[in-house]
C-alpha cells in the first residue's frame, strides 16, 4: 500500500480546504515546531484510519471555521487520503456541522466510504470494509508511531509475541504440537487402564498412578509459584536498576517539575487577572459608559446656571414691574384723592361717617350746633360732604383691592428649575471629578491586562519550553515511568527489602520442585519397572513411549522454527541497523526469548557488551531498524507494503546527523512519512541543511498574528518546500 | 526465509531431529518425502509423517488419534 | 408635587419590534425569568433595558437621532419602567447602577429643547416637557440600535469580542481629543436626523 496524497478540512487546525499533501513513494519530511499542527496531522490520520467509531465529533472541528460561521450556516469537515493497494483506492471520512445559535452547533451527515477501481470502473465502497482490507488495526499497530515513546511498543512483550507469532509458521506448529500433545496423554491413559485391569500389578499401578497425580498437581504449583516470585524480583530488579541508573535524571526531573508546577500556578494568577473584569459588564456597573460623558455634563451644568440666572432676572424684572405697578397706583391714589372733592383729606376733627349721618338725618350741625333743617345750605353742605366722604372710601377700598392684586401675582407657578439646579451641585464637585478620570480608570486597566498579556505569553514560552525539556529527559532515561522518577528514596529500600524475601522464598520453591521432580522421576521409573503378566500392558507401554518421543520431537520442532525466525529477523533488523549509523555508532540489535514465550529487543555494542541504557537516538535508531526488517516480512507473507508513520515529537538527534539519517531512509524502497521539528532552528528552517536532502519537504506552521488565548485565531498552513 | 511452510518441511524439521532418530533407530535417507515417509516400514517415521499429513488435511484429533493409535498398536 | 426626574423616572421608553431578534435577542436575557439561568449563559447582558441604554449612548456620543415609525404596533416597551433601570439584586457578578439614571436624566436636560421657563411659569404642562425628553431618549436609542445592526450584518461576530463595545466608547473620546488637538473650533449645532 502507498499513500498518494491526503486532504483536511476543517480539522482542528487545519481550517478551510486547502490542505493538501502528496507523498512520494520514498520519503516525505513535514517539519514542524511546537504547536505548528504536527500532532493534528497524525490525529486526522488515526482519525480517518479507525474503523471503531464513526460518530462526528465536535471537538474535531475548526475552532476558526466555527467563529466564522454564519447562524443557520452549514460546512463540513473531512480527512480524505487516495492511495495504491492492487489499484487506486480512496477513504474519506466527513461530517456536516451546523451553526444553530451564537455558541451552539449541531453536526450531521457522518459519513466513512471510499471508492476502488476495478479494472477501469470505479466503484464505491464502505470506508470501514476498505480499511480493514487494506490497512487494518494489526498493520497499523507497527506502521503508525505517534511521538519516540510510542515506538517502545516494542518493550511490550505480548505485542512482540503477536508479531512473531503472526509472522512465522510458528502456529502451524501449534496444531501438530498440540496435537501430539493429546495423543500422548490417551496413549498414557490406556496405557495405565490396562495396568489396573493386569491381576499382577494392579494394586502398585493404581497407588503409583495416586501418588503422581498428587505429585504432578504439587509441581504444577510449584512452578507457578515460581514464576510469581521469580516476576516479582524481575518487576523490582528492574526497578531498581532503573531507579539507580537514573538517580541523576531523577533529581532533574522532579526540578523541573517543581518549576513547572510554579509556573502553571504563576500562569492561571495572570489568567485570573486578564479575565477578572467583564468590559461589558463594566460599562454600566463602573459606569465606564460615562467616560466620554463630561462635555455633556459641562452643558448641562451651563444650561442649569444659564436657566437659574434667566430665571431671577426675570423674576426681578417682575418684581420691578410689581413695585411700579405699586408705586403707580400710590400715586394715583394721591391724585384720586385731590380730585374727589377738590380740597385735601378730611381733617381729624371732621366726625366719621356715622356722626355725620346722624347730623343729617338730625337736620343739625353736631359740631357747631347750628341747626342744619333740609334744603339749607348747611344741610346740603353735609351731603355733599358724606357723599364725598363714601366715594373715597370706595376708591380707597378699591385702590387697596389693586395694592393687593399686584402682592398677590407671581410670575413662576412651579420650581423645576430649582430642581435641575440642585441637581447641577450635586453632580459637580467629587462627582464631576469622577467623571472625568473614567477615562484613565479604563486606560489604567487595559494597559495593566496588556502588561499581564505580555507576561503570560512569556510564562507560557517558559512552560512549554520546560514540557520539552521533560520530555527530553524522559527519553533520555529510557523506558522509565514517569511515576517511577518521581518516587523517593523511601520507597526504594522497600524494594529491596521485598526483594530480598522474595529471592529467600525462591530458593525455597526452587528446591522443592527439583525434590518433587526428583520424587516423580522415582515414581516413574517404578512405574516403568512393573512386569505386567498382560502382554497387551507392553504394547500399550511401547505406543506410549513413541508417541511421547514424537511429541517431544514435535515440540523441539517448533522451538527451532521460533528461533530460526528471530535469528532472520535480527540478521534484517541488524543491516539497517548498519545503514543507519553510518558513521559514529556501531553496534548490533539481538532478540532474545523470554521465559514466557515472548521477545524482548537488546542492543549490544561492538564488543559484546550490552547497553543496558541507550540514548534517545540510539534507541529510535534501533527500532527504526527492526520496524524496516518487520516491513520486509510483511512484504513477502503478504505481498505488501505498508507505509511508515513516524510523529519524532522531540527532535533526539545531535544536528549534524540529520541530513545523512534521512538521506539513507529516503534511499530505502520504503514509502516513510516523518513528522518533525528536526532543521526548525527557532521558528525559522535551516535552508543550507534541508537542500542537502533528497526527499521531499513540507513545513507546516501556524499563521502569524494569533492570539494563543482564542482558539478561534489559530489555523495551520501547508507549504511544500521541496 | 527460514520459516517453515509446508509439509515436507515441517516433515524434515521433525525427523532429522537427533533424538528422535537415534530413538526411532533410522537415519536421513530413510526418510524421503511425505508419501514415502507415510509408507515407510519405520513405524516413528510413518506416524510422524501420518500426522502431518492428515492434519494439513484437515482431520479431526480424535479420528486422527484412533488412526495412529491403532497404527501404532498394530506395528511396534 | 412630583419633581421634574419622578415625572420622567416612571416613564418607560419605547424602541422599535424590529431591533428584537436582531439586537436585543442576541445581547440580551430580554424576556426571560431569572430562573431560566440555562438559556440566560452566555449573553453578554441581563435585562433588555441594558442593550437600549448602550444603544442611547452610542447616539447621544455621536450626537444622532433616527426617529421612530409612527405605528405604534411596530414598537415596543421594556418590562421596567426608568426608576428600576440598574438595582440589580439578582444577578452574580453585576453590581447596581441606578446613579446611571441621573446622567442620563441630566444628558437629556442639556439635549432637549424645552422652554423650562415657560414650563415654570405653568405655561406648558409638566408631562408635555416629559413627552419631548422620552421623545430624545428614544430616538438616540433608536439610532444607536441601527448602529449596532449595521455593524452586525457587516460582521455578525463584531459584538462578540470582550472589548467592541468599550471600544464603541473609547472611540468617542479619541475622535474628541483628535479634534482639540486639530484645534477644531467647530460651531455648528451638530445635526439630529429628524
Amino acid at each position: 500500500m502507498r499513500i498518494k496524497s491526503i486532504d483536511i478540512k476543517n480539522f482542528r487546525s487545519y481550517y478551510g480546504e486547502n490542505n493538501h499533501f502528496e507523498f512520494s513513494d520514498g520519503l516525505t519530511l513535514i517539519l514542524g515546531d511546537n504547536g505548528d499542527g504536527k500532532t493534528t496531522f497524525f490525529e486526522a490520520l488515526e482519525w480517518l484510519f479507525d474503523t471503531t467509531s464513526e460518530r462526528a465529533n465536535i471537538s474535531n472541528v475548526s475552532e476558526m471555521r466555527k467563529s466564522k460561521l454564519e447562524i443557520g450556516e452549514r460546512d463540513e469537515v473531512y480527512v480524505a487520503m487516495t492511495f495504491d493497494h492492487d489499484g487506486e483506492k480512496m477513504v474519506e471520512k466527513s461530517f456536516s456541522i451546523t451553526k444553530t445559535g451564537h455558541d451552539t452547533y449541531s453536526v450531521s451527515n457522518a459519513s466513512y466510504h471510499g471508492y476502488e477501481t476495478n479494472g477501469i470502473e470505479r466503484e464505491s465502497v464502505d470506508g470501514k470494509l476498505l480499511i480493514t482490507r487494506c490497512y487494518d488495526s494489526f498493520i497499523r499497530r507497527f506502521s503508525m508511531f505517534k511521538g519516540e515513546s510510542d515506538l517502545s511498543v516494542f518493550d511490550n512483550a505480548a505485542s512482540l509475541k503477536t508479531l512473531v507469532d503472526k509472522f512465522s509458521d510458528i502456529h502451524k506448529f501449534d496444531g501438530l504440537v498440540a496435537n501430539t500433545d493429546s495423543f500422548e496423554q490417551k496413549a498414557n491413559k490406556a496405557l495405565l487402564q490396562e495396568m489396573k485391569s493386569d491381576d499382577k500389578i494392579s494394586k502398585e499401578t493404581k497407588s503409583l498412578d495416586l501418588q503422581m497425580t498428587r505429585l504432578s498437581g504439587e509441581i504444577l504449583q510449584n512452578k507457578e509459584d515460581i514464576k510469581d516470585k521469580k516476576d516479582a524480583i524481575a518487576t523490582f530488579s528492574s526497578n531498581l536498576n532503573k531507579l539507580e541508573q537514573c538517580q541523576e535524571t531523577s533529581e532533574k526531573y522532579r526540578d523541573v517539575q517543581e518549576r513547572l508546577k510554579t509556573k502553571t500556578a504563576k500562569r492561571n494568577q495572570l489568567m485570573a487577572i486578564i479575565k477578572r473584569k467583564d468590559y461589558n459588564h463594566c460599562l454600566l456597573d463602573e459606569y465606564w459608559v460615562l467616560a466620554p460623558f463630561g462635555d455633556i455634563l459641562t452643558e448641562f451644568k451651563q444650561k442649569c446656571a444659564a436657566l437659574s440666572k434667566e430665571k431671577r432676572i426675570q423674576e426681578k424684572n417682575f418684581d420691578k414691574q410689581q413695585a411700579a405697578a405699586k408705586a403707580k397706583l400710590e400715586t394715583i391714589k394721591e391724585i384720586q384723592g385731590a380730585l374727589v372733592n377738590g380740597a385735601t383729606e378730611l381733617p381729624w376733627y371732621l366726625p366719621n361717617q356715622e356722626t355725620m349721618e346722624d347730623m343729617i338725618n338730625d337736620h343739625i350741625c353736631k359740631v357747631c350746633g347750628r341747626e342744619a333743617p333740609e334744603g339749607s345750605e348747611a344741610y346740603n353742605f353735609m351731603v355733599h360732604r358724606l357723599e364725598e366722604y363714601r366715594a373715597h372710601i370706595e376708591a380707597k377700598c378699591e385702590h387697596d383691592a389693586k395694592l393687593k392684586s399686584i402682592d398677590e401675582e407671581s410670575l413662576f407657578k412651579n420650581d423645576y428649575i430649582t430642581e435641575l439646579h440642585s441637581l447641577s451641585i450635586s453632580l459637580s464637585g467629587p462627582e464631576e471629578s469622577k467623571i472625568f478620570g473614567i477615562s484613565r480608570e479604563i486606560n489604567d486597566w487595559l494597559g495593566l491586562v496588556a502588561l499581564r498579556k505580555n507576561e503570560m505569553k512569556e510564562v507560557e514560552d517558559e512552560i512549554q519550553d520546560l514540557k520539552d525539556e521533560k520530555a527530553r529527559i524522559l527519553i533520555q532515561a529510557g523506558n522509565v515511568s514517569e511515576s517511577l522518577l518521581e518516587s523517593q528514596f523511601n520507597d526504594i529500600k522497600g524494594w529491596y527489602e521485598q526483594r530480598e524475601r522474595a529471592s529467600v522464598r525462591l530458593s525455597q520453591l526452587e528446591d522443592e520442585l527439583k525434590n518433587n521432580i526428583s520424587k516423580m522421576e522415582e515414581l516413574k521409573e517404578q512405574m516403568n519397572n512393573l512386569n505386567p503378566a498382560n502382554s497387551q500392558v507392553k504394547i500399550l507401554k511401547k505406543v506410549h513411549k513413541v508417541l511421547e518421543e514424537i511429541n517431544k520431537a514435535f515440540s523441539r520442532a517448533q522451538k527451532d522454527n521460533l528461533r530460526r525466525f528471530l535469528m532472520e529477523l535480527e540478521k534484517r533488523a541488524n543491516e539497517y541497523l548498519d545503514k543507519l549509523s553510518a558513521n559514529d555508532f556501531h553496534g548490533t540489535v539481538r532478540l532474545i526469548q523470554t521465559a514466557n514465550d515472548s521477545t524482548e529487543i537488546h542492543l549490544y555494542s561492538s564488543n559484546g557488551t550490552e547497553i543496558t541504557n541507550p540514548s534517545g537516538s540510539q534507541k529510535t535508531v534501533m527500532y527504526i531498524s527492526v520496524l524496516f526488517a518487520i516491513s520486509d516480512f510483511t512484504q513477502e507473507k503478504r505481498d505488501e507494503d505498508y507505509p511508515l508513520f513516524f510523529d519524532a515529537a522531540t527532535s533526539s538527534f545531535g544536528d549534524t546527523k540529520e541530513s545523512d539519517f534521512y538521506n539513507v531512509i529516503d534511499k530505502i524502497d520504503k514509502q516513510c512519512i516523518i513528522v518533525t521539528k528536526d532543521f526548525i532552528t527557532r521558528g525559522k528552517v535551516r535552508e543550507e541543511d534541508i537542500n542537502k536532502l533528497t526527499c521531499s519537504v513540507y513545513r507546516i506552521k501556524k499563521v502569524d498574528g494569533f492570539d494563543q488565548t482564542n482558539m478561534a485565531t489559530i489555523r495551520t498552513t501547508i507549504n511544500k518546500i521541496k | 526465509m527460514a520459516s517453515i511452510t509446508n509439509n515436507e518441511k515441517i516433515l524434515q524439521a521433525v525427523l532429522l531431529d537427533e533424538k528422535l532418530m537415534e530413538f526411532g533407530g533410522y537415519t536421513s535417507e530413510d526418510i524421503g518425502n511425505i508419501y514415502q515417509a507415510m509408507d515407510s516400514d519405520n513405524y516413528v517415521i510413518s506416524t510422524v509423517a501420518q500426522i502431518i499429513n492428515r492434519t494439513s488435511e484437515g482431520a479431526a484429533e480424535r479420528e486422527l488419534w484412533k488412526e495412529i493409535n491403532d497404527y501404532l498398536k498394530r506395528n511396534v | 408635587m412630583e419633581s421634574l426626574y419622578e415625572a420622567w423616572a416612571k416613564r418607560n421608553p419605547s424602541w422599535e419590534r424590529r431591533y428584537q431578534s436582531t439586537v436585543v435577542d442576541i445581547f440580551c436575557d430580554y424576556g426571560k425569568g431569572v430562573s431560566s439561568f440555562l438559556e440566560a449563559r452566555g449573553k453578554i447582558f441581563g435585562a433588555g433595558y441594558e442593550i437600549f441604554i448602550i444603544a442611547f449612548f452610542i447616539g447621544l456620543y455621536h450626537n444622532r437621532t433616527k426617529p421612530l415609525v409612527e405605528d405604534r404596533s411596530k414598537k415596543k416597551v421594556f418590562g421596567q419602567a426608568i426608576q428600576y433601570w440598574g438595582n440589580i439584586e439578582n444577578r452574580i457578578g453585576r453590581t447596581s447602577y441606578g446613579n446611571l439614571r441621573r446622567y442620563i436624566f441630566a444628558a437629556l436636560i442639556a439635549k432637549t429643547d424645552i422652554d423650562f421657563i415657560a414650563l415654570d411659569k405653568g405655561e406648558i404642562t409638566l408631562r408635555a416637557a416629559v413627552d419631548k425628553m422620552m421623545e430624545k431618549m428614544e430616538e438616540y436609542a433608536n439610532y444607536g440600535f441601527d448602529y449596532i445592526e449595521d455593524k452586525l450584518a457587516n460582521d455578525p461576530n463584531y459584538y462578540f469580542s470582550d472589548i467592541a463595545f468599550l471600544t464603541e466608547i473609547t472611540d468617542v473620546l479619541k475622535k474628541s481629543e483628535a479634534s482639540e488637538e486639530n484645534n477644531d473650533v467647530d460651531d455648528e449645532v451638530p445635526e439630529s436626523l429628524d
